[in-house]
């Protein structure tokens, strides 16, 4: 029997919930202007810019897909969060492409390759990573829905009910209050956020016990659990993948650079990132040691019971082990990394559809109240999208490969414009333009043969991580190639 | 006490440690953050009220 206890835990949920969308609602009367909305007046400061960077980065969805990865592989699942701990660090330290792009002023990448590359980059650009963007969180709101229906008790069949609740808690104060109130409700769901994770691990590493989670890794993955080269689900293709997505992620990915671009200045941005580098490493060993704990404790027939072992089992797993009082302090911690994660997404998406893709059909500059309306219209139209893409599309495989293909369909042609942007003179719209069409070709085909079932299987024998570095290889090329291309033009 | 695997072992009680630290560190600061921003943001407002 789960130990949800509507009296008790309900309450404490009711309480946090309260004082977020209170909170994000009161914000909202600073909101005046379109770079209010966006980026926050460009006023935010360094620890609140940690806690909403790592806040954003943590939702229920990587819970899921974390604890799933250990699950799966053991400690090796952890491996992404290291690799990306690194390319933070290194990046903030050097301030490799971050330094240019927040001294740019630019409010979205795509803002920026315009400087560089022209108009239609711009758009084209802002077209890919709304569609990377929305294809990776069309996800978000349907697993989060499973983990909660799971945790709680609930049947399977209220999960639109759990879907529709979350998305319009959420979207209320994003579309009224925009990047001030999600940064505001991401310190306090920081704060909810790290207490449960925090309370939860303590209890799994004292009562069931590293001796018996290292036993539980070995028995079932033997080397590989603890080594990522060593695991057959893994590999070196996996590694070089991980690094390189990893890599583009810090670089590139929207909600991330969002936070760098909120910042006051440039300085304040790098040391977002490298105090926040090593949030990344827990943000995996945490879900992973509760999926392995979970591998641990349910027994063979429990985890043979459910519809996607590897994914449920975590979330199973802790109804039953947390007790009352305690769970209403995870769900709460849930649904506050879950809200953050969402709030942050639906804006960061459409800040690129306002600022990158409409752009060309302003011909003349929006008043601040027209350009506010069709931003809280475009928050509203991604809701809608989450919910009905979370209801009807089916993951074909694990949930991080998923969202790594998905997000690799802008990852590797922006990191690739990104570098050359700032650091290759030669670079033009001509290589900018293939990098982005062979960039998203390769992943978009993936997905695509994976879902048609004459060609399922071929795509499952090329694997999602290596289309992954295909897609990398492909932009790289596509930029040199195409630069080179073109005629140089004389002064 | 690691169990043969201290590095897996030193890293998860390292990101316990860590991120409570952070968190406790982060709270005290962050409000004090937001505190500023939005009189910053008040202070602009402002402005561009009176130009």
């Amino acid at each position: 029997m789960p130990h949800f206890s509507w009296p008790i835990d309900g309450s404490i949920v009711g309480l946090y919930l309260a004082i977020t969308m209170i909170a994000g609602l009161l914000v909202r009367k600073y909101v005046s202007r379109v770079e209010d909305f966006l980026v926050a007046g460009r006023e935010m400061n360094l620890y609140l810019g940690i806690a909403s960077l790592a806040a954003t980065e943590f939702g229920i969805i990587t819970c899921m897909y974390t604890a799933q990865a250990g699950y799966a592989n053991g400690f090796a699942g952890a491996f992404p969060g290291i690799c990306q701990a690194v390319a933070m660090f290194v990046i903030g330290v050097s301030g490799f492409c971050v330094k240019p792009l927040r001294d740019s002023g630019a409010m979205t990448l795509p803002e920026l390759f315009e400087k560089r590359f022209g108009k239609f980059v711009r758009w084209l650009a802002g077209v890919v990573i709304v569609l990377g963007g929305l294809l990776n969180m069309g996800v978000f709101l349907k697993i989060g829905g499973d983990f909660l229906c799971l945790v709680c008790g609930f049947d399977l069949s209220y999960l639109a009910w759990v879907m529709g609740a979350l998305l319009l808690m959420v979207a209320i104060y994003t579309i009224l209050g925009g990047m001030l109130s999600v940064l505001v409700t991401d310190f306090l769901q920081f704060i909810v956020m790290s207490a449960g994770l925090l309370v939860v691990t303590v209890m799994i590493l004292n009562h069931v016990g590293w001796e018996k989670i290292v036993a539980t890794v070995e028995q079932h993955h033997g080397a590989g659990g603890f080594n990522p080269l060593a695991n057959p689900n893994l590999g070196w293709a996996f590694v070089i993948f991980q690094i390189l997505a990893n890599t583009a992620a810090t670089l590139t990915w929207q909600t991330t650079i969002s936070r760098l671009l909120a910042a006051k200045d440039s300085s304040t941005g790098r040391k977002v990132y490298t105090r926040t580098s090593f949030f990344f490493v827990c943000r995996w060993m945490i879900p992973g040691l509760w999926g392995i704990a979970a591998l641990a404790m349910l027994s063979p027939d429990v985890r043979a019971g459910l519809a996607d072992p590897s994914l449920h089992a975590m979330p199973v797993f802790l109804a039953t082990f947390v007790p009352v009082g305690l769970m209403g302090l995870l769900i709460a911690a849930m649904l506050a990394a879950d809200m953050s994660t969402n709030s942050s997404y639906m804006l960061g998406w459409g800040s690129v559809i306002y600022n990158d893709i409409l752009a060309p059909f302003r011909r003349k500059a929006w008043s601040h109240s027209r350009g506010l309306l069709w931003n809280r219209c475009i928050v509203a139209a991604i809701g809608v999208y989450l919910f009905v893409f979370g209801l009807l599309y089916q993951i074909e495989g694990n949930v991080w490969s998923y969202l790594l293909l998905t997000g690799s369909i802008y990852l590797s042609s922006m990191s690739v414009l990104l570098i050359a942007c700032c650091y290759w003179r030669r670079a033009n719209n001509w290589g900018a333009l293939g990098a982005i069409i062979l960039g998203a070709a390769v992943p978009i085909a993936h997905l695509a043969m994976e879902k048609i079932a004459a060609t399922a299987g071929f795509a499952a024998s090329i694997g999602k991580e290596q289309a992954g570095i295909a897609a990398f290889v492909a932009a790289a090329l596509g930029m040199i190639i195409g630069s080179l291309l073109k005629p140089r033009t004389t002064a | 006490m690691t169990h043969g695997h201290p590095f897996w072992f030193i890293l998860i009680w390292v990101c316990v440690v860590w991120y409570s630290t952070t968190t406790i560190y982060v709270a005290i600061r962050g409000a004090a953050d937001i505190k500023a921003m939005l009189r910053r943001l008040k202070l602009k407002d402002a402005d561009r009220d009176a130009r």
